[in-house]
């Protein structure tokens, strides 16, 4: 570890990196939380690397930062300490804020007011409308893209007995997800967490130091909503805020749907439904479909700056697929499991946290969906520059062989490497994307980019504008990654971006 | 990769000739389906939707000593990615429009990358109109005449195939083949590599050469 200290704070470390691309590789002390590694932090607050400047903010208040619609201020952060020009900012930047005026960002205001105070007129046992019958119907046009389609799974088990699959408690964990807290708190892999999860004052900083190496899949569901400030800590107010989110969900769903369709936004999201996760057979139920098509269209409308964009769907599907499983028994096989046997109450509440987290992370990244993407330009361009000074010698190549940087990371940054990387692997990635909310998917992403292209520098080098393209986009390379390939990635972004920052700061002052 | 090589005939009349084509339509028209279709004779139901753009290489014979290898970009449909694909069409010599023949919308979106592929890409572009799903005959939303009818009237070729059968599939790219300008190619390459020579540059390395 201490090779790690000379390369963060010793004079020469940068220096030297640049001549000894592949030495970080060999760090496998990373392989663990970063955060953990008291000497790389500056003071016992602030911890180097963008992702976790907002952590000072994170302790003082947090219910309140929680709420706060992050979305513009991580905008500004991201442009202001961004060392080198972004691109097309302004423009992007108008946009943003026309968006976010006229989204979803008024409704986190509202509950702000709201969290302390539930309102006594809340209907209790009987908390949202049935949509069950929101079903839409295929247009005629709709129809005629489905021959393209896969076999539609309509199969619909009889209702007999939902104890098979369901947990024996999952009417109370989808009131309140906390309950998920009472089968794990005695296993001691999960204390450091589940003890982040109780702590009083709650601290969301110490939660995201514990999170950030990953979070024990039955945690998962509940501490994603956490991390991501959808779910409130505070007993007292939690689920009444939780049923008004969901409340809010299916009221929304049904305005929306006795309005007119916006046709052209349907039909892009109906012809990518069925194509969603193709090799997962949880997406080939007509219960996930039809919700994600909901959640999609929703979002899509409620952001009319940007729409439907091809990708977001993908980035739904980690949120539906962890939230599902909170509910579901230990036996099952998420990945496979008929969606189509599910009591209609419990889809609402998955597809309404589906809808609430995705808008969440949505709001961080929504210059990558808008006219003309600037925000993917800008990633690509910050990729491109790291690479030229943290592999030199692999820019360079790609230079000669013709290779622009955006051939082959447009898809990395659109999609969140979400088409590279197995489902499984994403899911963990995301444990260290949404600790690190709300700069995650918008700024450590880049890091991680640059380090995912790093793993393969040496055979890149070898091989010509055709070669290279054809491997780059192809997916099997990763085929045999596990968990620790992905957190290795992860870590090495992570020394990355300190990097960085501390080299930038230092030739600031 | 199905190739000829020129070299693993005889020395002496082996053409080889490369050229960029970019694929071009509405999301969901089975453009990459297509290409799949051609270079690796396969098709799925359920392909993922192409983000960006996807490189594919394959290679045909036209004639007894000709080889013409394609170089693909095959290009995301969607409307959002509109200002990229001017990107892989740029230098593209050959460029295929597909629809889908029992999708109304999406001839008008061919006509309106036609019209885009006339005024920006490159003069001797050679394009191709060509209707996808021809295996669901019974579904056609767009007759035959009427796409034919355009694609005469703008001196285009035309071509319907299904991707999921393979029917007129080759044949489609094999007729593009045979409208690109070889022998300018030939030349340019011949060119090329006399120029190289003289230079004393290191050989591109991403160039098939001719073994004539």
């Amino acid at each position: 570890m201490s090779q790690v200290n000379d390369f963060i704070f010793g004079t020469e470390g940068y220096q030297s990196l640049q001549h000894r691309p592949s030495l970080l590789r060999t760090l496998t002390g990373l392989r663990k939380s970063p955060m953990d590694n008291s000497h790389l932090t500056v003071d016992s607050q602030k911890v180097i690397g963008a992702s976790y400047s907002h952590l000072d903010l994170g302790a003082s208040d947090t219910q309140k930062r929680n709420s706060s619609p992050d979305s513009r201020s991580v905008h500004s952060n991201g442009s202001t300490k961004s060392p080198r020009p972004s691109l097309n900012l302004s423009k992007a930047k108008k946009l943003y804020d026309l968006s976010t005026k006229i989204d979803d960002d008024a409704d986190w205001n509202d509950d702000i007011d709201d969290l302390a105070t539930p309102s006594p007129q809340d209907p209790k046992p009987q908390f949202y409308p049935d949509i069950s019958d929101l079903k839409l119907q295929e247009s005629p046009m709709d129809r005629s893209t489905a021959s393209m389609e896969p076999p539609l799974e309509t199969q619909q088990l009889s209702e007999a007995q939902p104890a098979q699959f369901l947990r024996s408690d999952y009417e109370r964990i989808m009131k309140d997800p906390f309950v998920i807290l009472e089968r794990t708190s005695n296993q001691s892999k999960y204390s450091k967490i589940v003890k982040a999860l109780k702590n009083q004052p709650f601290d969301m900083a110490e939660l995201r130091k514990q999170t950030w190496s990953g979070v024990p899949a039955a945690l998962r569901p509940l501490v994603w909503q956490v991390l991501l400030g959808y779910l409130p800590v505070n007993s007292a107010t939690r689920e009444s805020v939780l049923r008004r989110k969901r409340k809010e969900y299916t009221n929304s769903m049904t305005q929306l749907f006795r309005a007119e369709k916006d046709q052209a936004v349907w039909h892009q999201i109906s012809i990518d439904i069925p194509r969603t996760n193709p090799t997962i057979k949880l997406y080939s139920f007509e219960s996930t479909q039809r919700s994600l098509e909901k959640v999609l269209y929703l979002w899509a409308v409620r952001h009319p700056a940007s729409g439907y964009v091809q990708g977001i769907n993908d980035l739904a599907t980690p949120f539906y697929q962890i939230f599902l499983s909170a509910y579901l028994c230990d036996h099952v096989d998420m990945e496979a499991f008929n969606t189509n046997q599910l009591p209609q109450e419990l889809i609402n509440c998955i597809e309404a946290d589906t809808y609430w987290c995705l808008t969440k992370v949505l709001d961080t990244i929504q210059d990558n969906y808008i006219h003309e993407q600037p925000g993917i330009i800008r990633q690509v361009s910050e990729l491109r520059d790291l690479v030229k000074r943290d592999e030199p010698y692999l820019a360079e190549h790609f230079e000669h062989e013709g290779i622009d940087f955006i051939q082959f990371s447009f898809r990395w940054m659109n999609c969140m490497l979400m088409r590279e990387l197995r489902m499984e692997l994403i899911v963990r990635m995301w444990d260290t994307y949404l600790s690190s909310y709300p700069t995650g998917f918008n700024q450590f992403h880049v890091y991680v980019c640059c380090a995912f292209l790093r793993r393969f520098s040496e055979q890149l080098l070898e091989m010509d504008f055709q070669d290279i393209i054809m491997f780059l986009q192809d997916t099997s390379k990763t085929s045999d990654w596990t968990e620790a390939d992905v957190e290795m990635m992860l870590s090495e972004a992570f020394v990355w971006q300190s990097l960085y920052e501390n080299a930038t700061a230092h030739f600031r002052t | 990769m199905s190739s000829n090589t020129a070299t693993e005939h005889g020395q002496s009349a082996m053409r080889f000739a490369q050229f960029k084509l970019v694929l071009l339509g509405e999301s969901a028209v089975g453009k990459s389906s297509i290409v799949h279709r051609f270079v690796k004779d396969s098709f799925t139901d359920s392909r993922e939707s192409t983000i960006g753009a996807a490189f594919l290489t394959q290679t045909i014979q036209i004639d007894a000593n000709t080889t013409v290898k394609f170089e693909i970009w095959d290009t995301a449909g969607q409307e959002r990615y509109r200002s990229l694909a001017s990107m892989y069409y740029r230098n593209a010599q050959a460029a295929l429009v597909v629809f889908d023949i029992t999708q109304e919308s999406s001839l008008d979106k061919a006509k309106y990358w036609i019209k885009e592929l006339q005024k920006q890409a490159s003069s001797g572009i050679v394009i191709a109109l060509v209707g996808n799903k021809l295996d669901l005959e019974e579904e056609r939303k767009i007759s035959k005449d009427e796409a034919q009818a355009f694609a005469n009237e703008l001196g285009l070729m035309y071509a319907e195939v299904s991707a999921k059968t393979g029917e007129k599939v080759k044949d489609c790219f094999k007729d593009i083949a045979l409208k690109l300008p070889l022998e300018e190619k030939l030349s340019q390459q011949g060119q090329r590599r006399r120029r190289t020579v003289d230079l004393n540059q290191r050989p591109s390395t991403n160039e098939q050469q001719c073994a004539c």
